[in-house]
């Protein structure tokens, strides 16, 4: 077995997922080094604070860029990415909203970053846009397991809101539509611009609640070293993301050394997650940034069952 | 014999009369109405709550929603002294101070961006008399569900083939509702449909009665009908079985007016009994100042300025609407008040004899015709209207007197399922000042269930346990002590707000303020000569209905009358803290 | 002549007006309970803004600009809040 067994059949997303310090970075960076002879790769940070970068020796930016061959990467701006994601709706609202907000209108587009789960949905959307680009495999170092677990159950959240809606909304143009054709005298259907809206948004919450349990195009990595509390998140980030039907791809276990206690922390891991690869990076004394020491450090890793 | 039929003209006359002149002297001396001036209508338009409706659908609307059961029962009892007296009452009362009352509410509200009137009482006199204004309605609401449900089972236990047509009448009204909501049926057909079918219910409970014999049985029904129907959801009953309601009501109205005109009823009881008739408890009941107690619709009526604040105000048109939607509606009501009083007045003798038998009189108490028209008001005004539409159209009495019961008893149905969800609110809001101070309390108290209990369980303690003859004067107290309120805030208004010169804002506050003394007059006479007594009767006779009845009914009215004190005191600071106010700035 | 017209002209407005009084009849509760859940509705979009816990922004955000008409509503029934009782009476046909 090797690091091939997260490649995807067709295109695909990596999730590299743990808590902060267990070497999210260093295995994105690794993976994304290694894929890029077969496959078309984009290496991306969503990691509020940003290493890729630094690991992969390069200056990376808000915008995708070639870094080398079949190798891409970008360091998306939090800030950046939140105005993108609501900039749309704010271009609409100043269309719309002429004659009311005309002044107010940038106290509201404030107002409206700093809404709580904003960062959530920026990221969803994000990852979103992800999907829809063409490279045939993206890489994603994420935040912290807190935020990453939120993004990952945010489509059953929306969907739970959006059917909420539908039904509330549907039984509102239930009543307009009696009371209106009891006014006019015959029977009339309205459109609702709002219900079709939600209808579409629900469908769209659907396609990517299938996406993120389609185990072929996302695959979550579950990053940890051998001490207890960074292997407690993961055990409780497993739990999370299984209520959704969502399933780790391998589990990282970053800084090996072979002594008694990493031996028996590898039993522990194997009894508690059965069938699920064991990739295993040894612990390395120098550090390891740029893509030619990335490059020689891989045929260490060794990938069990 | 003296025909009813003048008098009705006579009526008619004066209501015109009132409106044309004190009305318009009201418009545009007093308030000042204007064209020119923006309503809510136009100003808050949002194609929803706030839109600009035709003066006459207004005035329809607002004429369905104040008339319906309430000028039917106050007209009845008051014939115990006589023709003359309700006559009177609903004649000058209703010019003076029911018709002007509902219009100044409107008003006040229209000027206030059709806010209601308690806000516009919290604005002009005090918050304080704002919470004074909800409590009223709470105590109002708890006493006509229980006024209510004796009525029915009353209705319900004397003539059973009414309780058959009702219990017909709701899958009726389901059915239309389903033909003008689901098929979208033309709406006239729709109700031609539901009146044929509720003739059929009145055949059909003509000849299979629904006989309950035991009170408390019927009592238990409707409590648990009351505590239902507050959580059906409208469509399927309540709004079709409202829509059938109003044509129920134009219906009786008409067909008793032309029956009474072409029959020439005359009257069959004396103009005046007695000055102190025994009514209200069986007890010698001067006609000043009981009669507010006995006649609240078609005079005057607290509740009808909070339904003048609601959609009247906010889709009224013009400013000169008003005096069509809210006096002239009022004026309307006080012509279905007389209509009632005279079916009532030429056939009492009558229906006494018929119906003495089944009705149950109280120890000691002699059978008279002014008697049976207080234990058995609702018999005496079905079969009244029975004979009258008899006398005119010679259909048997039974089929008006069951027609009469069930206009009557749909009415009732329909303020029993929605009092509850109103005294849910009022208890809600009335609960506001003590968040603060008592969280724990005012979370117990705040559950929506809770709150959907308490004035069911008291209202049906006091139906379980007292008779209309004391229940519903109560009642009309707490209405009376709301319009006398809502009196006072419209005339302070018109004094304090709109700075009218004081010759001219007395002509509102000095109706005002001898309906509040009317009222707590009343009140009071009611404690010592009716309530107390009872409490004290029952505890020596051991009778534990009388006493619980007695007591509850005791505590109910010391409330009403702590509030309306305070009312007064409240009033009296804020009238002199404006004085020096303005003698400040002089 | 004239009074024909007269009468002609009388007849239609009763007949135009019962029409009307009519269907206002057959849907005022449901108007009100129309109103009172579009209110629920836009509480539930907006009340973020008061403080309510509110759906994803991803929600509000595209429903925000088709919500421009009812935004109006919700302004003027807000500023109702607290003195519902009007409506509520209306709802409910108290009539007494």
């Amino acid at each position: 077995m090797d690091l091939s067994i997260l490649f995807p059949k067709e295109k695909g997303i990596i999730l590299v997922c743990g808590k902060g310090g267990v070497g999210k970075t260093t295995f994105s960076s690794l993976f994304s080094v290694y894929s890029r002879k077969n496959l078309k790769t984009l290496a991306v940070s969503i990691d509020p604070a940003h290493h890729l970068g630094d690991v992969l020796g390069y200056s990376l930016s808000h915008q995708i860029k070639e870094i080398s061959n079949n190798l891409y990467a970008a360091e998306p701006d939090m800030e950046r990415l939140i105005k993108e994601y609501i900039q749309g709706s704010i271009e609409i609202l100043k269309y719309t909203y002429k004659e009311l907000v005309a002044m107010n209108l940038d106290k509201y587009l404030d107002a409206l970053k700093e809404s709580p789960g904003i960062e959530e949905d920026t990221l969803l959307d994000y990852i979103w846009k992800l999907k829809k680009m063409d490279f045939e495999i993206t890489v994603v170092d994420t935040p912290p397991t807190s935020i990453t677990t939120r993004v990952l159950k945010l489509p059953w959240l929306q969907s739970m809101w959006v059917e909420r809606l539908i039904d509330l909304r549907g039984k509102i143009m239930g009543y307009k539509e009696t009371i209106e054709s009891i006014k006019a005298g015959k029977k009339l259907k309205l459109d609702d611009p709002i219900l079709n809206e939600l209808i579409k948004m629900s469908q769209e919450i659907e396609d990517g609640k299938k996406f993120l349990n389609n185990k072929e195009k996302v695959k979550i990595v579950g990053v940890t070293v051998a001490e207890k509390l960074p292997y407690l998140e993961l055990k409780r980030f497993r739990n999370s993301i299984m209520e959704r039907n969502i399933s780790l791809a391998a589990i990282v276990i970053n800084r090996y050394v072979d002594d008694a206690k990493n031996r028996e922390f590898l039993n522990e891991i194997n009894s508690e997650f059965i069938g699920i690869p064991k990739i295993i990076i040894p612990f390395s004394s120098e550090d390891l940034i740029g893509i030619y020491k990335l490059e020689n450090f891989i045929e260490k890793i060794r990938v069990i069952e | 014999m003296i025909s009813v039929w003048i008098f009705l003209v006579i009526g008619a006359v004066w209501y015109l009369t009132f409106y044309f002149t004190y009305g318009k002297f009201l418009q545009n001396k007093v308030v000042g109405a204007e064209e020119k001036r923006l309503t809510p209508a136009h100003k808050n338009f949002d194609g929803i709550d706030y839109v600009p409706a035709n003066k006459y659908i207004l005035y329809g609307h607002h004429v369905g929603a104040i008339a319906g059961t309430g000028p039917i029962i106050g007209p009845t009892l008051a014939m115990a002294w006589g023709w003359l007296p309700a006559l009177l009452w609903i004649l000058i009362a209703n010019a003076i101070l029911g018709a002007v009352h509902d219009y100044l509410a409107l008003m006040a509200s229209v000027r206030y961006e059709g806010k209601t009137i308690a806000t516009v009482t919290g604005n002009v006199i005090s918050n304080r008399a704002k919470y004074i204004f909800l409590w009223f309605i709470l105590f109002s609401l708890i006493l006509i569900i229980a006024a209510f449900i004796i009525f029915d089972v009353s209705i319900f236990m004397l003539r059973p083939q009414v309780a058959t047509a009702i219990l017909i009448f709701m899958p009726i009204a389901i059915f239309v509702g389903v033909l003008i909501y689901k098929f979208n049926f033309a709406l006239k057909y729709a109700l031609i449909v539901g009146l044929l079918l509720i003739l059929v219910a009145i055949w059909v409970g003509y000849n299979v009665p629904l006989v309950i014999t035991d009170y408390n049985t019927w009592v238990t029904i409707l409590l648990i009908y009351g505590w239902l129907a507050g959580w059906l959801p409208l469509w399927y009953l309540l709004q079709p079985r409202d829509f059938l309601n109003v044509y129920i009501m134009w219906g009786g109205i008409i067909l008793g007016a032309i029956a009474l005109i072409i029959s020439f009823a005359s009257f069959q009881i004396p103009a005046l009994t007695s000055y102190t008739q025994p009514l209200v408890g069986y007890k010698p009941s001067p006609i000043w100042p009981v009669i507010v107690l006995v006649i609240a619709c078609g005079a005057l009526s607290g509740f009808h300025s909070l339904v003048a604040s609601g959609t009247s105000a906010r889709q009224l048109n013009s400013e000169l609407d008003a005096l069509t939607v809210g006096y002239a509606g009022m004026f309307t009501e006080g012509m279905v008040a007389l209509v009632v009083a005279f079916s009532v007045a030429s056939t009492l003798p009558q229906s006494f004899q018929m119906l003495a038998s089944k009705t149950t009189f109280p120890a000691g108490i002699p059978h008279t015709p002014y008697t049976f028209v207080i234990a058995n008001a609702l018999g005496a005004f079905t079969q009244g209207y029975g004979i009258v539409v008899h006398n005119a159209f010679g259909i048997d009495i039974i089929y008006g007197a069951i027609f009469a019961g069930l206009w009557f008893a749909t009415f009732d149905f329909a303020v029993l399922d929605t009092a509850n969800r109103l005294a849910r609110y009022a208890w809600m809001e009335i609960l506001d000042p003590i968040k603060e101070k008592f969280p724990n309390a005012h979370k117990i108290l705040y559950n929506r269930y809770v709150a959907s209990i308490i004035p069911l369980a008291i209202g049906g303690s006091l139906a379980y346990t007292s008779t209309i003859t004391y229940v519903w004067p109560a009642f009309s107290g707490a209405n009376q002590l709301l319009a006398a309120l809502a009196l006072i805030t419209t005339s302070s208004w018109i004094y304090y707000v709109l700075k009218k010169p004081l010759k001219i804002s007395l002509l509102a506050f000095i109706p005002a303020f001898f309906l509040w003394l009317t009222v707590t007059t009343a009140l009071f006479w009611y404690l010592f000569v009716v309530s107390y007594p009872m409490f004290t009767t029952g505890l020596a006779k051991h009778i534990l209905t009388t006493t619980y009845s007695g007591l509850l009914l005791t505590v109910i009215v010391i409330f009403l009358i702590i509030l309306d004190i305070l009312l007064i005191i409240e009033f009296a600071n804020i009238a002199i803290r404006r004085r020096h106010e303005n003698k400040a700035k002089a | 002549m004239k009074t024909k017209q007269r009468l002609k002209y009388y007849f239609k407005s009763f007949k135009f007006f019962s029409s009307e009084y009519m269907k206002m009849n057959a849907v005022q509760s449901m108007e009100n309970e129309y109103s009172q859940l579009l209110n629920v509705f836009l509480l539930l979009l907006f009340g973020n803004f008061i403080g309510l816990p509110s759906p994803p922004s991803s929600i509000t955000l595209r429903i925000l600009p088709l919500e421009i008409n009812e935004m109006k509503y919700f302004h003027s029934k807000s500023a109702r809040a607290g003195d519902a009782l009007g409506d509520l009476f209306d709802a409910f046909n108290v009539e007494i």
